[in-house]
């Protein structure tokens, strides 16, 4: 006879709260407290190297093919970055709970930047910014047509943005849960397809880990390059 | 992927000028006009009178 708690496997998704009190407040300003302030030292310690290296690596990379209007995002770029990696990162420890799986967050992350991708490119190039609305060279009785998808692919970028990160991150911790689940409960049965199913855990904890490290890359790029197209 | 075609090779006249698929103040001018189009016939359509005719004749 085994006794579980566990009543659904959707539980780990539900947003904590404690007395009344939202902690997913505190969950989100935990990666705060993992980056530590440099000091005025050019040499600090190694972990703050790595740290810094790494932030400047990787906004120099990111502004790479933006233009000097669109350096001024180099620290929403960076810091939204660091963010969704470390909630990401965090979120794989056992019993954490992932702000991220939560699509009201991702959409509240997407939907503005996007929009403010989008305000930008229409006040500063109008006409740049509707012409490509119409992908050049269409044949003429396509025009509407073209002209209605591409407007339809505009307005469900941010929708995109928001599912893909919490559809990724939802579907890794599910697939954990499950297949941890399974091992545990086939371990009495059949212990060799236990061992077998904990194999297959670990592969998939470190593919979770490369997912949730790619997310949040391809959520910051995919920002960054809708910026392009506008700035 | 930004690039701001010149169009200096396409030589367009009459209506072409304004509305074609290669400068990209014809393209803009072509969206603008679907836009507008789609805005004439929903309109149209929520404008429109509903027929009465055929209910009084009925009755």
């Amino acid at each position: 006879l085994v006794l579980t708690l566990v009543l659904s496997f959707f539980d780990q998704f539900l947003s904590p709260t404690f007395l009344g009190i939202p902690l997913i407040a505190v969950a989100l300003a935990l990666p705060w407290v993992m980056f530590p302030a440099l000091p005025s030292q050019w040499l600090p310690n190694r972990q703050l190297l790595l740290q810094s290296w790494f932030i400047n690596r990787f906004t120099q990379q990111l502004l790479l093919p933006l233009n000097t209007g669109g350096h001024k995002w180099a620290l929403l770029f960076a810091s939204l970055m660091l963010f969704l990696i470390t909630l990401n990162m965090l979120g794989l420890l056992p019993y954490t709970f992932t702000p991220t799986t939560q699509l009201s967050l991702n959409l509240g992350l997407a939907v503005p930047l996007w929009l403010a991708t989008v305000i930008i490119g229409l006040r500063n190039q109008t006409t740049v910014a509707l012409g490509h609305l119409l992908p050049e060279g269409t044949p003429t009785p396509l025009i509407p047509v073209l002209v209605i998808i591409e407007t339809i692919s505009l307005f469900i970028r941010p929708l995109a943005l928001g599912v893909r990160l919490t559809a990724n991150l939802t579907a890794g911790h599910l697939l954990i849960q499950l297949i941890a689940t399974a091992a545990f409960v086939l371990l009495p049965l059949m212990p060799a397809v236990a061992a077998l199913t904990a194999v297959l855990l670990l592969l998939l904890t470190l593919l979770e880990v490369a997912v949730a490290m790619i997310q949040a890359y391809v959520f910051v790029l995919l920002l960054s390059l809708y910026l392009q197209e506008n700035i | 992927m930004g690039g701001h075609d010149a169009g200096s090779q396409h030589q367009f006249t009459g209506i072409a000028k304004y509305f074609n698929a290669y400068t990209i103040t014809g393209r803009r001018n072509c969206v603008l006009l679907t836009y507008a189009s789609l805005l004439g016939i929903g309109l149209f359509f929520k404008l429109k009178p509903k027929k009465q005719a055929a209910v009084a004749e009925k009755s």
